[in-house]
């Protein structure tokens, strides 16, 4: 047997794995061959480096880290929350997008209810049109200091039925003459509004 | 060549790792009850990262590969047999994980080589991290250096016989190989660990 062949007894010798009759065997040539003896030195050698890496711990931040990942994996595992000693790892840029979309939604939500909710005047909601000031005419027999001019007109008279205010002529007031003055009367009748135009006689 | 030893043990006769028992934290586990499963997870992390760590002798590359394993526990909790010890469980998962994550890093590597047996021939270099990090003494960083240039079976059985201190009989389980096998891995890597180291002053 060449000492090339005994490479495979000397590592299983060091590792323990001989039997004792080979291991006495193997011994008495180690100790007349200088070759196999250096094997045998460098494999123990080896082996002792191979222990102390078998020693060495993982740094705690390594295990911290670990900790970290796995707490969602097994809060979703189990449906509860991370358990205590696992620190979720928050991703704040996809937090941040996740609530600006629900803001966007919730504006989006809040904009169609409003537009969807009823303005007056509304449907079967009168108004009362005030005719411009170059428009008005005495009433025959009527004297008062301050007279009323008002004339009712049903909600669907108008296109859309959305003006709010009162219609007005859009032609300027003439010179002279002052910018009429409008009183809004809200009767016990919600659909009905009055606005009263107040003319100044010159009294 | 003398016949070998077959070493007793095994990994079914190993007690119970820690408080509470494995069997009811398990079976706890498996009932759906979290706190259990986290000490499931604080149990075996430190032994997963370890061992992860000396297979593939990176961090970055043990924090992937311990992750991995305990999503396979999440995954494969039901069927884990309470009345039998993790270890083997455990070992055996973080051996595979690191086969994958070994040969998902190698398609984009620009090694290895291919040796004329073809065996890996893998550049051995010392690991930036084992010194600092680790606190290893020279040798045996340069020892864990190169232990990657180990093809994977041979790494695989010279870890878990020499590093982890395993009995023969107990990495062949792991493997899933007979012990005649893991012994002849466990000395070929032994004798091509010292010729890397020659090579490699």
């Amino acid at each position: 047997m060449t000492c090339g062949r005994r490479e495979r007894e000397i590592a299983l010798l060091v590792a323990g794995e001989l039997d004792r009759p080979a291991a006495e065997a193997l011994r008495a040539h180690l100790a007349t061959c200088p070759a196999c003896a250096s094997l045998e030195r460098a494999l123990r050698r080896n082996a002792a480096a191979l222990r102390e890496l078998g020693g060495a711990s993982v740094p705690a931040a390594v295990r911290a880290e670990l900790h970290a990942r796995l707490a969602r994996p097994l809060s979703s595992a189990r449906g509860g929350s991370a358990p205590a000693g696992f620190k979720v790892r928050r991703r704040t840029p996809l937090r941040a997008a996740l609530a600006a979309c629900a803001l966007a939604a919730a504006a989006l939500g809040a904009a169609w209810v409003l537009t969807r909710s009823p303005r007056l005047p509304g449907k079967g909601t009168a108004e009362v049109a005030a005719p411009a000031p170059d428009r008005l005419r005495p009433a025959p027999g009527a004297a008062p200091e301050r007279e009323a001019q008002a004339s009712l007109v049903p909600a669907g008279a108008h296109a859309g039925g959305a003006a709010l205010a009162p219609r007005r002529s859009k032609s300027a007031p003439r010179p002279g003459e002052q910018e009429p003055t409008f009183v809004r009367l809200q009767t016990d009748d919600p659909g009905v509004v009055i606005y009263w135009q107040l003319k100044d006689s010159g009294g | 060549m003398g016949e070998t030893r077959a070493t007793g043990g095994g990994i079914g006769a190993r007690p119970p790792e820690g408080p509470p028992p494995w069997r009811e934290v398990l079976l706890r586990a498996q009932a759906g009850d979290r706190e259990a499963l986290e000490a499931i997870v604080v149990s075996q992390e430190k032994r997963v990262l370890n061992v992860a760590w000396r297979m593939l002798l990176d961090l970055d590359d043990a924090k992937d590969a311990a992750q991995e394993v305990f999503m396979r526990l999440i995954k494969y909790l039901p069927s884990l047999d309470p009345e039998r010890d993790p270890s083997a469980w455990f070992y055996r998962a973080t051996v595979n994980v690191c086969r994958d994550v070994r040969a998902s890093k190698r398609r984009w590597a620009w090694l290895p080589l291919i040796g004329a047996e073809g065996e890996e021939i893998a550049a051995a270099g010392p690991a930036p991290d084992l010194l600092e990090r680790m606190a290893l003494s020279q040798e045996a960083a340069r020892v864990a250096g190169c232990l990657r240039a180990l093809p994977f079976k041979e790494r695989a059985a010279l870890v878990l016989r020499d590093v982890e201190g395993l009995e023969t009989a107990e990495v062949a389980r792991i493997l899933n190989s007979s012990e005649t096998t893991v012994r002849s891995q466990a000395s070929r890597a032994r004798l091509r660990l010292r010729r890397i180291l020659e090579e490699n002053p």
